[in-house]
Parts: C-alpha cells; sequence; structure tokens
C-alpha cells in the first residue's frame, strides 16, 4: 500500500536536506501529475461506442480496480492561493467547471462535442429537409413531437454531461502517522502513514470489507466505485462516459437513461417518417423511384444514417434496460462475471425486478457532496503536515482527532 | 476530519479592538476540536436508504439517541420512493427539467427539514456543553461527527 515512489509517504527529517527532497518531490509530483494528466492513454478508448467498447474500457478498469486500491497514486491538491478557490477546484484536478460551481465535467471535451454534432446535425437535417412535408401533407403534430424528443434529449444529455454523478469528497478518513520509530519507518527513518485498518459493516446479515481508496483517502461506501479517468470515487457509478465527458453515477443515471432512450426513440422517428416521405413521393410520382430520390435526396440520406445509429444506440439502451430490471450497475454486472469476491449489489437487490426498475429510475436525486460553490477549506498536504505536529504554528493547532465509533 | 484546518480565513467572526489588539470570535462550527466522535453510517437493511448507527460508544450520553433517531427518520421520509417522488421525477421529465425551478421537489423538503432539524439540535443542546454535530451532506453520509470542544 506505501508504495517507495508515492512522495506524500515520505516526510521530511531535517531542513537542510529538506529543501532538496522537497525539490526532489516536487519533480517527481510533477513528473507523476504529468503522466496522470494524459487523458485515457489507453486507444482502445477512442472507439466507437457500443457496448462492446464499453465491456474494454470497464476491463481495464478492472483490472486496475484491484490495484488501485494497493497503489493509489496520490493526486496532489494543490496549495491554495489567497483568496482560497472555489471548493471544485480544490477537490478536482481533472474536472473541469463551467460557470465556476455550476456545471461540472471531465476532461477530454472533443468526444463530447463529437456527439453533440452526431446529436445536432441529423436531427436539423430533419427538421429543415423532412417537417416541412410532413406538416403539410401528413400531419402538424408529427414535427411537434419530433421537436419535443429532440430538446428532451439534448437537454438530458446536457444535464447528464454537466451534473456531478456523485462525488465523494476527500480526505475523510486519513490515517494518523505512525510514532517514528525502527518499524514503521523507511531507509532513511521517515515514519510511515500508518496503513489504515480493514472496515467490515453488515449488511442483511453479511459482513462485507469496505475498501480504503489511497487516492481519496476514505473508506469507500458499499457500491461506490473510483474512476480513473476523472480520478474521483463516485457513489454507484454506472461507468464513465467519454461521449458525454462524464462519470455517470447515482445523480446523473436518471437523465442518462433517458437520454438514451429519446435518442433512440429519435433516430427510429427519422428513419420511419423519411421512409414515409420517400414511399409516398414514390406512390405519387407514377411508382418512379428516380424522381423521388431526385426530390427528397436527404431523406434518403437520413434514413440510412439513422438506421447506422439504431444499432450502437439502441444496443447500449437495451443493456442498460437490462441492467435496471436487474437492479445493478454495469461495473457490478461485469465484475460478476469474474467472480472474486461476495456480490455487494445482490444484497442490495429487491428481488422483484419491477420494483427494481422503479426504485432505481425513481429514486430521488441527492444534494451534491461538494459544496462547489462554497469557498475551500485550507489544506495543507503531506509534507506540511509533519510541520504542523513539530512546531505547532499559532493559527494551525495540530489536532489529533481521535476517532472512537 | 483529522488535519485539514477548520479556519477559512475568511471566517465569520466580530472584530473587538481592545487595547490596540484585534480579537476574532470564531464560530463554533469553524472552530478545531479536540475530539471528534464519529458514528457510522448503518448499511444493515440493504434498501438504500441513509441511516445511522444506532450503537454509540458509552461516552455519549442518552440525548444524543433521540438525535439520531429523529435524523435517521427524516432521512428516511427523504428518500423512501413513494409516489410522490415518482410524480416529482415524470413532471421532471416530461417538463424539459424545468419543474424543479417552480416547485421544490420533495426531497429537496426533506432536506431543508434535516438541516433545520440538526441546526435546532446544535443550537439548543449542543453548543452550550462544547459539542457540535457536522453536517452529514459534506461527509456524503459515511458518518456522522460529533465534534468536541473542551
Amino acid at each position: 500500500m506505501q508504495s517507495a515512489n508515492s512522495p506524500s509517504s515520505l516526510l521530511l527529517p531535517s531542513p537542510s536536506s529538506r529543501q532538496q527532497l522537497q525539490l526532489q518531490l516536487q519533480q517527481q509530483r510533477r513528473r507523476n501529475s504529468h503522466c496522470e494528466s494524459i487523458p485515457s492513454p489507453d486507444p482502445r478508448s477512442y472507439f466507437v461506442a457500443s457496448m462492446h467498447q464499453q465491456h474494454m474500457i470497464n476491463e481495464e478498469s478492472f483490472e486496475n480496480y484491484n490495484l488501485n486500491h494497493n497503489n493509489g497514486q496520490q493526486e496532489h491538491l494543490p496549495l491554495p492561493s489567497s483568496p482560497p478557490p472555489r471548493a471544485i477546484r480544490v477537490t478536482t484536478k481533472r474536472n473541469y467547471q463551467l460557470f465556476p460551481g455550476r456545471f461540472l465535467t471531465s476532461r477530454a471535451y472533443w468526444a463530447f462535442f463529437l456527439s453533440l454534432v452526431v446529436l445536432i446535425a441529423p436531427s436539423v437535417l430533419f427538421i429543415v429537409f423532412v417537417c416541412p412535408w410532413l406538416w403539410l401533407h401528413i400531419h402538424p403534430a408529427i414535427p411537434i413531437l419530433f421537436a419535443y424528443l429532440f430538446v428532451l434529449a439534448l437537454a438530458s444529455m446536457l444535464k447528464t454531461s454537466w451534473t456531478d454523478p456523485g462525488i465523494l469528497p476527500r480526505n475523510l478518513d486519513i490515517p494518523p502517522l505512525s510514532p517514528n520509530n525502527d518499524t514503521t519507518s523507511d531507509d532513511m527513518g521517515v515514519p510511515y502513514e500508518s496503513i489504515p485498518p480493514p472496515k467490515d459493516v453488515l449488511i442483511k446479515g453479511e459482513m462485507i470489507r469496505l475498501k480504503y481508496c489511497d487516492t481519496c483517502r476514505l473508506y469507500r461506501p458499499p457500491r461506490a466505485s473510483h474512476c480513473r479517468q476523472c480520478n474521483n470515487c463516485v457513489e454507484n457509478e454506472d461507468h464513465h462516459c467519454i461521449w458525454l465527458n462524464n462519470c455517470v453515477g447515482k445523480r446523473n443515471y436518471r437523465p442518462f437513461f433517458i437520454f438514451i432512450v429519446t435518442s433512440v426513440t429519435l433516430c427510429l422517428y427519422v428513419v420511419a417518417f423519411s421512409l414515409v416521405h420517400l414511399i409516398r413521393l414514390y406512390y405519387d410520382n407514377n411508382r418512379s423511384f428516380g424522381i423521388a430520390l431526385s426530390k427528397a435526396p436527404v431523406s434518403l440520406l437520413l434514413a440510412i444514417l439513422c438506421f447506422i445509429l439504431v444499432i450502437p444506440v439502441g444496443g447500449l439502451t437495451s443493456y442498460h434496460c437490462f441492467l435496471v430490471i436487474r437492479g445493478v450497475t454495469t461495473h457490478e454486472q461485469l465484475r460478476s462475471a469474474v467472480a472474486m469476491r461476495p456480490f455487494e449489489h445482490q444484497l442490495f437487490d429487491m428481488g422483484n425486478p419491477f420494483v427494481n426498475m422503479f426504485h432505481v429510475l425513481c429514486r430521488p436525486q441527492p444534494k451534491s457532496y461538494l459544496a462547489r460553490r462554497k469557498h475551500a477549506e485550507e489544506w495543507y498536504e503531506l509534507p506540511y503536515r509533519q510541520q504542523q505536529q513539530q512546531q505547532p504554528l499559532p493559527q494551525q493547532q495540530a489536532e489529533p482527532s481521535s476517532k472512537a465509533s | 476530519m483529522a488535519t485539514r484546518s477548520s479556519m477559512p480565513p475568511t471566517s465569520s467572526s466580530e472584530q473587538q479592538p481592545t487595547d490596540s489588539v484585534d480579537h476574532q470570535v470564531i464560530d463554533i462550527s469553524n472552530r478545531v476540536p479536540d475530539k471528534a466522535i464519529r458514528i457510522e453510517r448503518d448499511y444493515s437493511q440493504g434498501n438504500g436508504i441513509t441511516r445511522f448507527s444506532n450503537e454509540y460508544p458509552l461516552l455519549l450520553a442518552g440525548r444524543f439517541q433521540h438525535t439520531i433517531d429523529g435524523i435517521n427518520h427524516l432521512l428516511e421520509e427523504a428518500e423512501r420512493v413513494s409516489w410522490r417522488v415518482v410524480f416529482d421525477n415524470v413532471m421532471e421529465c416530461l417538463t424539459i427539467y424545468t419543474w424543479p425551478i417552480f416547485f421544490r421537489t420533495h426531497y429537496q423538503q426533506c432536506i431543508q427539514r434535516l438541516l433545520t432539524f440538526i441546526h435546532n439540535e446544535n443550537e439548543t443542546l449542543y453548543h452550550q456543553h462544547g459539542i457540535s454535530i457536522s453536517n452529514p451532506i459534506r461527509c456524503a453520509y459515511l458518518f456522522l461527527e460529533f465534534k468536541m470542544y473542551n
């Protein structure tokens, strides 16, 4: 758990060598954080989103899931400068915020723009080229319904992408520093942080061991998961969606589900009514396909394009319908295929598939745990903790808060 | 929270200049506690509803039970999936997420009641003994922290 490379676990012994060490540590930290800041170096994650692709992404994160717990590469929080920055800047280096505090998204926003284009372009083409004909010749309700679905899909997409998925705040369970003796220090006589004791909780009669997340420094609650791309622990994390540039977790699962369902509906709608347009023109023009095509080339293009789009999106939607009925998240579903420990999610299963669906889709959206619009509290990194404990400054009292629960 | 200094530089404070020395009075919720007792979360029911454990160390006296029961009761009311919650969600979906702008959802109301309850308990009971209950939302409902200042 304590890797020798992890800079924050080394504490500085004396002032003279402290500065040298600090320089080295800072360089190492910069190197580490530089490596970590390359967004998803795995080329597999740049493929078109399909069920299989998600499977690959989750496999990769699953392989590292057990490792992460032990070799947590620590993401170091920047020292807040005065005035203290908004809390969201300090908690996560990997997340961006627009209109500080109100929206929260992740890195790699090119995929988000691409999916925005894929949603908007065919819809706009449909509205411009096919809807006028539909309005006049079939019924005005059809374009209106299409417009409503389109706005709902777009709003759901933006809501999923810009809502905090349920990020757990960091540093809730910092292990106390162990006393400086021979057995618990490394070669340089620098004490380690003591290993946090294992924690078990009782769920419906079964004892489940909680994992300790080194990066976020807390005991992860059951069903929570650490996202490598966002570098956060997320509650009930379903998966990290690069097309929406955000994790899908407890708080934004419902808009995500609505988004994929309305997308499929839109695609099918476009396919159906483009074909209706073409077929009506075909019959109106003495069964001449050539004339029908020349009058409405865009309809054929739209029909083919949306038919191709239905396949991945429809597959994803049906997979998520299956997951909702079972009441599990994507991570849990994939991990249960590689059985290693008692399944937490089975303990949370309600039994009845409809009750599961009800609960997953209709549970209330909890408040965000990050007070994004409030200012951050002062937080000092580990090398300074040692300073704090040795020389209590008048402003900061080193408080050894003893947990007794 | 172990080593986080709980004193933001711009804390709510009153300045009382006395003999050219400025004293800062810091609100009790911003002070650094000597001890903190954590009541862990209770997952035993397994239905996803947040509740806090009823077992607590003998250090705490009987009034804590009433507070914890009150908090558990309010949280259960907030998170139980009732028809009101379903109605809120369906309307939110149908009106393209504009419904919560005009009408407060059931969950928001319950959480507001919870925060008021904790604030009242703090003001009436705990502050005079030098104890303060932390906001459980900031700890992601993982525990309930009773900070002791003495």
